[in-house]
């Protein structure tokens, strides 16, 4: 059957330098369901945004029916029949849905807005492909479900042939689920090509005709899902790269340094996403936390690291709960961070290396007299640990953006390492950033372990996570489904089996990750 | 000269460029207006470019132009820094001035020149601290926009003040109808002295503006509170992540930015007048804002940032008395090269053109290296 839509050779690199799409091809045929299947950070929501106009390739060419296209504004996408539906939906409350659905293509009489108008050609969009929408409510008052169907009836009134989905089903019960997916199926037959970005397997398997598998950047297989299984969809996206393994000997676990009980979080909508997990983290050893982005080791890490909220349960660090705790209190009981969005939370953009270094140690008399600081002193450890921690750079006094990614993680790193620590929490260490930096970042994770510190490691490399972790717990479902002390004779397969739901241990052994 | 621009990054060079070409369209356009309405075009221009430096009253008249400037520009550099759009300074500065420069001296210390200086100052800093602080706080509170709670409390200062003045101290004897009782100090704040007929006034509070502007700078860039600023203004979500507590940093820099307001009030009041007389707001708190655009937030740039627009403004102003010229015409010039410092893409494709030749140099600079 012919394509109806080629992505060819895509290439996008960042400022910073990460190459996020590296000749990514990517193609889909009229009337089908494409799943693009990939781990957060691999590159699919890059190239989604390059086919909705947002972002532009640096290299490659994007063509439909046969037509090269030069998708330079989400304006343009539309033109050529493409609609997006976003993760978080792009709406205005306080309109009705059929306001929110003109948007953009306003019906007019004379230089009045043509309300009856707008309401007509939501009902037609909606009778024509089965949707039970009231265009006359207000999009405040609708149900996340809905809003969602509002989204994609806002994309159909613009005529589009190219609906692309990102993450639709991650805010939806399995109801609204269900709902939507046979909404899809109608949608399919009338010829309209969908691309659903996803990473749950089951309904990728469920719903889809054909799945593309991207990692690191890569299109890594193309499959038709009914030849199949959903473990071998995860092989390919999981999949492990060859990586250097870090020597370590045996881990010589000594007191809790982190103890978590019975936690439980919700998240902004309300939805409960860490159901009431229990770990421990002792001195002298590397916890791994590995799973499926969005399976709530995001909402966990950022309660431990006193980021976000949580409802239920406790976490105690060195004996004290953390729960009122702020930042500064936190660090000052030992608690270091490796955030996973560095450019974000991790440093100070248009301050300098020194400036970025020294940011959590000001406070430190060895920095700071009664008065003025003593930049002398700051000069020379930043001049150190830049050294120390391998950061290719000018001096100190460059500008932290005019660094790599991996550079830029190395002064991340450095800082955090060399606060005072005695529990370390890294999360994604080494996304995006080049091999000779991640193989420094580990080897220093191991070193640090061997001077006693007690480390918790979040990844979604496996081959990281396998390599460094001395014991291994599984997040699936906001739930453990595994715990592994024996991370050495574990194979991909059987990880990849647990972080998709497939298997399930029993809560006795996953109980034994709380060290009493 | 040339290892001054070595050590420079490309956007440091860029912003430089930047800069010179946006003062350079907008004096073009001053010339260009000047010669379009006058009828004796040279001799205005003449006026306009050289006036504060030839001779001695207009270069005081410049002075005194500037000094309020470097006051307000300071205040919002600190507030800048800490990316706090609190616009309160207006009022700050106006009340700073009212009670530190005017009441203080007329009713606490009517012969005691000294005290009723430092007081003023003082109590100027207080009020102008007072000022930016109740939006701050409704912000910390309420959660209330502080860019439109501060814009209102500008003009809440004004008419509050007006009603004072016009209610308990206005002097009904004299003829001015917007003058307050007579007020000391104002002749030992202002020396003039007589040079070849022409009067030059030596302005003292100039020292404290200069003084304000070193601590401010030593604030921000050598103690650790002033590094905290800047790293909430830089990314508020970094500085809370490696232990800040932003709101009470984001309190501080309004607090410290209404206080310099303040003071540059009470100084202004004390120096240039003997009766308070403002009735309406004075325009030196936008000024402020200008200032630190020109100065890149960073207070060391403020005076050079002052001493230009006012030389700008002075000229203006000699211009106008004679030639009558519209003094105003100086607003179009402050806002036109505003506007393209402030567009982000003006000459953006000479800045890429100069990051490529950087590139390239650099290539060439490791392979000669290399050899």
């Amino acid at each position: 059957m012919e394509n109806y839509l080629v992505m060819k050779d895509i290439t996008k690199v960042y400022d910073n330098g990460v190459i996020a799409n590296d000749k990514v091809n990517f193609s889909a045929r009229k009337g089908e369901i494409h799943a693009i299947c990939g781990e957060n950070g691999a590159g699919k929501t890059t190239l989604m945004k390059m086919l909705f106009g947002i972002e532009q390739p640096d290299e490659g060419q994007i063509t439909i029916e046969g037509k090269d296209v030069f998708l330079t504004s989400p304006t343009k996408a539309i033109e050529a029949g493409i609609g997006m539906v976003h993760q978080h939906f792009m709406q205005v409350p306080s309109l009705t849905v059929a306001e929110n659905v003109i948007l953009g293509i306003e019906p007019t009489k004379g230089l009045k807005f043509d309300t009856a108008k707008a309401i007509q050609m939501t009902e037609e969009v909606c009778k024509k492909y089965g949707f039970n929408i009231n265009p006359r409510a207000k999009v405040q008052d609708l149900t996340v479900g809905v809003k969602q169907k509002v989204e994609i009836v806002k994309a159909l009134v613009k005529g589009c042939k190219i609906l692309i989905l990102d993450e639709p089903t991650a805010v939806l019960t399995p109801q609204e689920t269900a709902e939507l997916f046979q909404q899809l199926k109608s949608l399919r037959e009338s010829g309209c090509t969908i691309i659903f970005i996803s990473h749950k397997l089951n309904e990728v398997k469920e719903l889809c005709d054909r799945v593309t598998v991207i990692r690191k950047g890569k299109t890594i297989s193309v499959f038709d899902t009914a030849g199949v299984t959903e473990a071998d969809i995860s092989r390919a996206m999981v999949g492990v790269d060859v990586i250097l393994e870090v020597p370590k000997t045996p881990a010589q676990p000594k007191e809790n340094i982190l103890v978590v009980k019975d936690l439980g979080v919700y998240n902004a909508i309300g939805k409960k996403v860490v159901k009431n997990v229990s770990f421990s983290v002792r001195a002298g050893e590397i916890v791994g936390i590995a799973g499926v982005e969005g399976n709530g080791q995001r909402e966990m890490i950022d309660a431990i690291t006193g980021l976000g909220k949580y409802a239920e349960g406790s976490i105690q660090l060195r004996g004290q709960e953390i729960g009122e705790k702020n930042n500064k209190q936190l660090r000052e009981l030992g608690l270091v961070h490796v955030p996973e969005d560095r450019m974000t939370l991790g440093i100070a953009g248009s301050m300098t290396i020194e400036d970025n270094l020294i940011a959590d140690k000001i406070d430190d008399p060895k920095y700071t007299g009664k008065i003025l600081n003593k930049p002398k002193a700051i000069k020379e450890d930043a001049k150190k640990w830049i050294e120390e921690y391998k950061v290719l750079c000018k001096d100190e006094n460059q500008l932290i953006t005019g660094l790599s990614g991996g550079n830029i993680q190395k002064v991340v790193v450095a800082r955090e390492f060399t606060s005072y620590n005695e529990l370390i929490v890294v999360d994604q260490p080494t996304r995006g950033i080049d091999v000779g930096a991640s193989e420094f970042i580990r080897e220093r994770l191991v070193a640090m372990r061997d001077e006693g510190k007690a480390v918790l490691l979040i990844s979604a490399d496996l081959g990281e996570i396998m390599n460094l972790s001395d014991s291994l717990l599984v997040m699936h479902g906001g739930k453990f489904a595994g715990y592994f002390t024996d991370v050495k004779s574990l194979t991909e397969e059987e990880l990849g089996f647990y972080m998709l739901g497939v298997k399930h241990m029993s809560d006795e052994e996953i109980g034994g990750a709380l060290h009493e | 000269m040339n290892k001054f621009f070595k050590n420079m990054t490309v956007k440091q060079k860029h912003s430089i460029l930047r800069m010179a070409v946006s003062i350079l369209i907008g004096l073009g356009l001053a010339v260009i207006l000047i010669v379009l309405s006058s009828s004796r075009p040279k001799t205005s221009l003449s006026y306009f470019f050289t006036a504060p430096v030839t001779n001695v009253t207009y270069f005081s008249f410049w002075m005194q132009k500037a000094i309020p400037l470097i006051f307000t520009g300071t205040a919002v550099c600190i507030m800048f820094s800490a990316n706090q759009f609190n616009l309160g300074l207006e009022g700050a500065f106006l009340l700073g001035g009212m009670a530190g420069g005017a009441l203080v001296n007329i009713y606490w210390f009517p012969n005691n020149h000294i005290m009723g200086i430092i007081v003023g100052c003082l109590v100027g800093m207080l009020v102008g601290m007072v000022i930016t602080l109740i939006p701050a706080l409704l912000q910390k509170i309420f959660n209330a926009s502080v860019m439109v709670t501060s814009l209102m409390m500008n003009y809440v200062c004004l008419w509050f003040s007006v009603y004072l003045l016009f209610s308990k101290f206005k002097d009904p004897k004299t003829s001015k109808s917007t003058y307050s009782w007579t007020k000391p100090n104002q002749e030992i704040l202002a020396t003039k002295i007589k040079i070849n007929g022409d009067k030059l006034t030596i302005y003292y509070s100039i020292i404290i503006a200069l003084a304000v502007v070193i601590l401010a700078w030593f604030f921000l860039y050598r103690t650790k509170t002033g590094f905290k600023l800047r790293m909430v203004g830089v990314n508020a979500n970094f500085a809370k992540y490696v232990g800040v507590s932003v709101p009470m940093v984001a309190i501080l820099a309004q607090a410290i930015g209404g206080a310099i307001a303040g003071l540059g009030g009470a100084c202004e009041i004390m120096s240039l007048y003997t009766n308070y007389r403002w009735v309406e707001l004075t325009g030196f708190g936008w000024d402020g804002v200008t200032m630190a655009i020109f100065a890149a937030n960073n207070p060391k740039n403020v005076p050079i940032a002052a001493l230009f627009i006012s030389y700008l403004r002075a000229g203006a102003y000699v211009m106008s008395v004679q030639t009558g010229i519209q003094a105003d015409m100086t607003k179009v010039v402050e806002a036109v090269i505003i506007l393209f410092l402030l567009a982000e893409k003006f000459l953006s494709k000479t800045y890429r053109k100069m990051v490529i030749k950087q590139a390239e140099f650099e290539r060439q600079a490791a392979q000669v290296e290399a050899k």
